[in-house]
Formats: structure tokens, C-alpha cells, sequence
């Protein structure tokens, strides 16, 4: 729920009670002022008619003093005034002794039309209320959005920040000092975020770079020792070892480098590639590999795709999972490429279980017992990927291991 | 044939001399880019091996005297960077080639050779090896009179062989040699004895004395006495 609703509702809440509440005590006190009032002036009237009353004769039995005033003789039993309110009316007994009789005097007042003039002002003062209260709430409304709207903005800004951003996060002045506050602690939390992720950047890639040297001298020296002569089959046998090991190393190093220059937006020259061309050119690269595990390839060109993308970029992608077919698949198997509505799928006989989907992606993460791999490949293609706005997906049908690519022209 | 190494580790920089000195290049070492900049006035070379990163410069600065004097020496930068804007900068710069650490002694041989031959001889020198003729410039291969068709493959390993004759050439520096770019992909050298195979079997037939010897699984040699 929102806060906004959240606050708006309590508001409601509060003033529904206090309507409620309020009616009825209203209606209730102004009730009783009113009867107050007739009862004042039935006293007056009273008060009035006595002193006539002793001085009138009274012939005829009970004289008739109008329609709302009644005088009765009665028992002598002197009784105390009494008001009290009979269907419409409101009543004042009293008893007075004339000429040694005792009457009972009765004025009654009507309060049906008091009655309808409450009734009149409840309504109106309920109407009133209720405008009040939608209009306050309306306010309320308005006013709190207006209120929150850099917050809202914040919240927007922070949604779309990725922490590889080239510019740090700026975020809207706020004359609000909470959302001012929260600005400057969040700026400053992304602020050191990316601080942080600039800094790991820089160690990665100088460190990738600082092995090089090393790893120079190392391959230098083991070319000097190849040299040596005489060269027993043992050593030569070791010297193999180190030299494939010094190999891995180096291209790890590549393999390294290149993620971060992707990370970092090195590639910016873009050109329009074909798909299919750039395919094709990686697999008359790879014949002797494809030939050597005696593959079967199995093509389905049914529509060309052309991205803008990096060359390069495009190369070590799809040079990355056609590589994977191939290196993974098991011998005499197959490879089925299909390239049609913007989609490539590349598809490999291989293991007999699926790879595990959450880590496939992840560097390192090698699923597989063969030395050839370096666990960088599938980090690299997601991370092509991500850069063009392409989606990758692995899905295993045995026997096929599928890799998607979803391309964005 | 005289080198200049512009390298600032010596157990890098004395590996390439005495790599290069068993093919009778002489070399010269600068540790610096003092030195370096010293021995470009003083000599003339055949070829420069330049490093970028100098403790006390950018190895750039040395292509720049270079051509400030219009010196026509060969240079190959050999660095540690490799982003496209490094290598344009060099090659812009005027140097011939570029290299990445780490790299094969061999590989460096066989772009020197292509350097030298570029600078000096236009090109036009055609190698020799028992009655083997490669010309690089026609990019032909004959046996005495009779010609030789390779593929462009088996052309590459064979040149690459030659430029490092009597010397172990491992199988890796081979199979980077030869698939170039698309290299790093795969650790299976199996394809390198296909080539290989194939190389040798056309050579005898074109009647050419079998020099090139497998040396264990290590890598291959051309004997050429």
C-alpha cells in the first residue's frame, strides 16, 4: 500500500468517527436547547396566566382560554409542576388554587416544527461536514503527492542506476529537508559504490596487465630451454607441460582482459555485421576442429540478421559458442546451427545432463573436466550480450545442449 | 644483422638476445629510454624491439625520435597492452608490427625476419634451405625447378619453420602462429600434425630431402646444416 494511502486513510478513518460521533451529540444538545427554549416560554406563559386567571370569574364551569391552554378543576392535591413532552408536544401541568378550588392549568407548545428545523440543520450540517472532509481529503491528496514527488523522482533515478554508470548519480534538488537528506545519503552511497567498483575494475585490469610481463619471461624462458641440447625425451615431456600450462595462463590473461574491456566500453566503433557471414567465416576457421572429433555440422540459414555491433565483438561472441560446440560435443557428434527471425540457435550433442542454469553464465564456474576450457567463455557471451541488448538462454533437450541468442536489430 | 631491445626487464630482454644471437643477429639491449635514445643516434639497426612502458618514459617517445631523424629502422612494439587504440597509436607512429606480451620467441623471429625483409630488401630475398625456395613476396614454394602447391596453411608453417631453422619450434607457438586471431579457443594441437603431414608429404614429392623432425611431443625442427 502506498504511504500516500496509507496516511489518507487514518485521515478518514478518523473524521468517519468523528462524524459519526458528532451527529448524534449535536442532534442530541440541540434538542435539549430547544425544549429548554419552549419550556422557558411555557413558565413565561404561565408565569403570564396566573394573575388573569385569579381575578377572572369563573362561570360556566372551566372557562376556555385558548386552544393550547386548558383549566380543569381538580381533587385537592396539591401536585408540583411538571413538563414533560407528549407525542408532539411539549406539556406544562401546574395546579393553582382559585376562590379555594384547586385547577389544573395545562399549556402545551408544539415542537414538531422544532423538530423538522433540527432535522434540517443536522442535514445540512452533515452535508457540510462530508464536503469538508471529501475536500480535505482531495487537499490531502493532491498536496501529498506533490509533497512526495521527489521522492518518487529518487526512486526512479535509483531504479535505472547501474553501479558501471560512467557518470555518478545526480538526483533532483529537494526543498524538503527529509528528501534532501536522503539525496545526499544516497548519492553518497552510490557515490562510494561506484568508487568501489571502479577501483576493482582498475585492480583487475592492472593485475591482468601486470601478469603479462611475467608471463612473457616465463614463455621466453621455456623457448630458451627448448633449445638446450642434449634434450632427453623426459624433459622435453616436462617442458611440454609447462608450455601448455604457460599457454592456459596466457589466454586466461586474454580471456580476463577482454571482460573488462567490455565492462569498460572499449569497443565503441560499431558496424553493421551479418550474422550468417561472420558464422560462416568462424567455421572455416574451425574445419580442422570439427574435423578432428569428425562432427557432423547441419546449417539452417532461413533469414540473415544484421546488427550494429562491434566486429570484433560479434567475432569472439559467436566465436565463443560455436567453440563451446564444438570442444564440448563428444566424437561423430553433431552441431545444428539455425539462424531465422532474429534468433540463433546453436545446438550440441555433448555430457548426457544439463548444465546447471545458474551458474552457466558465471565465470569459472567450469562444468566440464576438459582442460581446454577456462571457464571464461559463457561470461563473455553474456556480457556481449548484455552490452547489444541481446538475450542468451541455455536449454538442454537431450540429447542436445541449446544455446539461444535473441537479437536485436 | 643488428637488434636493438628497448625492454626494461632484463630476464625478458637477455631470453629475446639469446634467442636471436643463435640466429646470428647481434644484439643490443637498452634498459631505458635514455640508453635506448643514445644508441638510435649513435647506430643504425636492423630492427628495434620496443617496449612501451619505460621506467623512465614511453617507449612511443623513441618512435618519435626515430622518425624526427628519419631513421628507416624497423621497430616491433612489444607491450604488455593490446587494445586497438595502443596498436593504432604504434602503427601510426611508424612502427612495423606489434606485439603482445607474452608472446613465442619464435613468433618475435619470424616478425623480425618479415620486418628485415620488408626493410631491406623490399621483400625480395627468397629463402633457401637445401634446395628449397620460398619466395615471400610471390608467396611461391619451389623444389629446385619444381614447384610446390601448398595451401595457405601449410605456406605458413613452412615459412615459419624456415625463419626458425635449427630451432625447436613448440607446438603451441605453431598453433597460435597459424590461427592467428582465432586462436585461444583451442588447446588441441591435433590439427598441427594435418598440416604437417600434408607439408611434408608434398615437399618430398617435389623430391625435397625431409629436414623438418618432429622433437618428441614438443614441437618441430628444421635441420638445415
Amino acid at each position: 500500500m502506498k504511504l500516500l494511502n496509507k496516511t489518507v486513510q487514518y485521515y478518514f478513518l478518523l473524521s468517519v468517527i468523528l462524524l459519526l460521533v458528532a451527529i448524534p451529540v449535536f442532534y442530541v444538545v440541540l434538542k435539549k436547547i430547544v425544549i429548554a427554549n419552549v419550556d422557558a416560554r411555557l413558565v413565561a406563559t404561565k408565569t403570564q396566566l396566573i394573575p388573569r386567571l385569579r381575578v377572572m370569574e369563573f362561570k360556566n364551569g372551566e372557562p376556555v382560554l385558548g386552544n393550547d391552554i386548558t383549566l380543569e378543576k381538580v381533587g385537592p392535591n396539591a401536585a408540583r409542576d411538571s413538563l414533560y413532552t407528549a407525542d408532539t408536544y411539549r406539556l406544562l401541568t401546574s395546579h393553582l388554587v382559585i376562590n379555594r378550588e384547586t385547577y389544573r392549568l395545562q399549556i402545551k407548545s408544539s415542537i414538531a416544527n422544532h423538530e423538522r428545523l433540527i432535522t434540517s440543520i443536522i442535514i445540512l450540517q452533515v452535508l457540510l461536514l462530508s464536503f469538508l472532509l471529501a475536500g480535505l481529503l482531495l487537499v490531502n491528496r493532491s498536496l501529498s503527492r506533490k509533497v512526495w514527488d521527489p521522492f518518487y523522482k529518487t526512486l526512479q533515478k535509483l531504479r535505472s542506476y547501474k553501479v558501471d554508470d560512467p557518470a555518478p548519480l545526480q538526483l533532483a534538488p529537494s526543498s524538503v529537508n527529509e528528501f534532501s537528506e536522503l539525496n545526499t545519503a544516497v548519492e553518497q552511497l552510490a557515490e562510494r559504490s561506484r568508487q568501489a567498483y571502479i577501483a576493482q575494475k582498475e585492480f583487475a585490469e592492472n593485475a591482468s596487465h601486470e601478469m603479462r610481463t611475467p608471463l612473457a619471461i616465463f614463455q621466453g624462458k621455456l623457448d630458451l630451454l627448448m633449445q638446450t641440447n642434449p634434450l632427453s625425451e623426459e624433459q622435453a615431456g616436462l617442458i611440454t607441460d609447462l608450455a601448455t600450462a604457460s599457454q592456459r595462463m596466457a589466454r586466461l590473461n586474454k580471456g580476463l582482459i577482454l571482460l573488462t574491456r567490455i565492462q569498460n566500453g572499449q569497443f565503441p566503433e560499431t558496424g553493421q555485421v551479418s550474422v550468417q557471414q561472420t558464422v560462416l567465416n568462424l567455421l572455416e576457421q574451425y574445419q580442422p576442429q570439427l574435423q578432428m572429433k569428425e562432427l557432423t555440422l547441419q546449417q539452417d540459414w532461413v533469414e540473415d540478421v544484421t546488427v550494429n555491433a562491434n566486429p570484433t565483438l560479434m567475432e569472439v561472441l559467436l566465436g565463443n559458442l560455436l567453440a563451446n560446440a564444438i570442444r564440448h560435443n563428444v566424437p561423430r557428434g553433431n552441431i545444428i546451427i539455425r539462424l531465422a527471425a532474429d534468433v540463433l540457435t546453436v545446438q550440441n550433442t555433448g555430457q548426457g545432463e544439463a548444465l546447471r542454469q545458474d551458474r552457466i553464465f558465471h565465470r569459472f564456474s567450469k562444468q566440464s573436466t576438459d582442460a581446454d576450457s577456462m571457464g571464461l567463455g559463457l561470461e563473455i557471451v553474456r556480457k556481449i550480450c548484455d552490452l547489444y541488448g541481446f538475450e542468451v538462454t541455455y536449454r538442454f533437450e537431450p540429447p542436445l545442449h541449446t544455446f539461444r541468442i535473441v537479437m536485436k536489430r | 644483422m643488428k637488434i636493438l631491445i628497448i625492454e626494461d626487464e632484463s630476464a625478458l630482454g637477455k631470453s629475446i638476445a639469446a634467442y636471436l644471437e643463435a640466429e646470428s643477429y647481434t644484439c643490443e639491449l637498452a634498459p631505458d629510454k635514455k640508453t635506448a635514445l643514445n644508441k638510435i643516434e649513435a647506430f643504425d639497426y636492423d630492427c628495434i624491439l620496443l617496449d612501451i612502458s619505460l621506467p623512465d618514459g614511453n617507449g612511443l617517445q623513441v618512435l618519435q625520435a626515430l622518425k624526427a631523424n628519419h631513421k628507416t629502422d624497423g621497430v616491433i612494439i612489444i607491450s604488455a597492452r593490446d587494445s586497438i587504440d595502443d596498436r593504432i597509436q604504434g602503427l601510426q607512429l611508424g612502427a612495423d608490427d606489434y606485439l603482445t606480451k607474452p608472446f613465442h620467441l619464435s613468433e618475435l623471429s619470424a616478425r623480425i625476419a618479415a620486418v628485415i625483409r620488408r626493410r631491406r630488401f623490399a621483400g625480395n630475398n627468397v629463402l633457401e634451405a637445401e634446395g628449397l625456395l620460398l619466395d615471400p613476396q610471390a608467396r611461391t614454394v619451389k623444389v629446385g625447378q619444381t614447384p610446390v602447391d601448398l595451401t595457405k596453411k601449410e605456406y605458413d608453417l613452412l615459412l615459419y619453420l624456415l625463419t626458425n631453422r635449427n630451432r625447436v619450434v613448440s607446438k603451441q607457438a605453431i598453433a597460435e602462429h597459424l590461427s592467428g586471431d582465432g586462436e585461444g579457443l583451442f588447446d588441441n594441437y591435433d590439427f598441427i600434425y594435418a598440416h604437417m603431414k600434408n607439408l611434408k608429404k608434398k615437399l618430398l614429392q617435389a623430391g625435397w630431402t625431409d629436414r623438418i623432425k618432429a622433437i618428441y611431443g614438443m614441437g618441430y625442427k628444421m635441420e638445415v646444416p
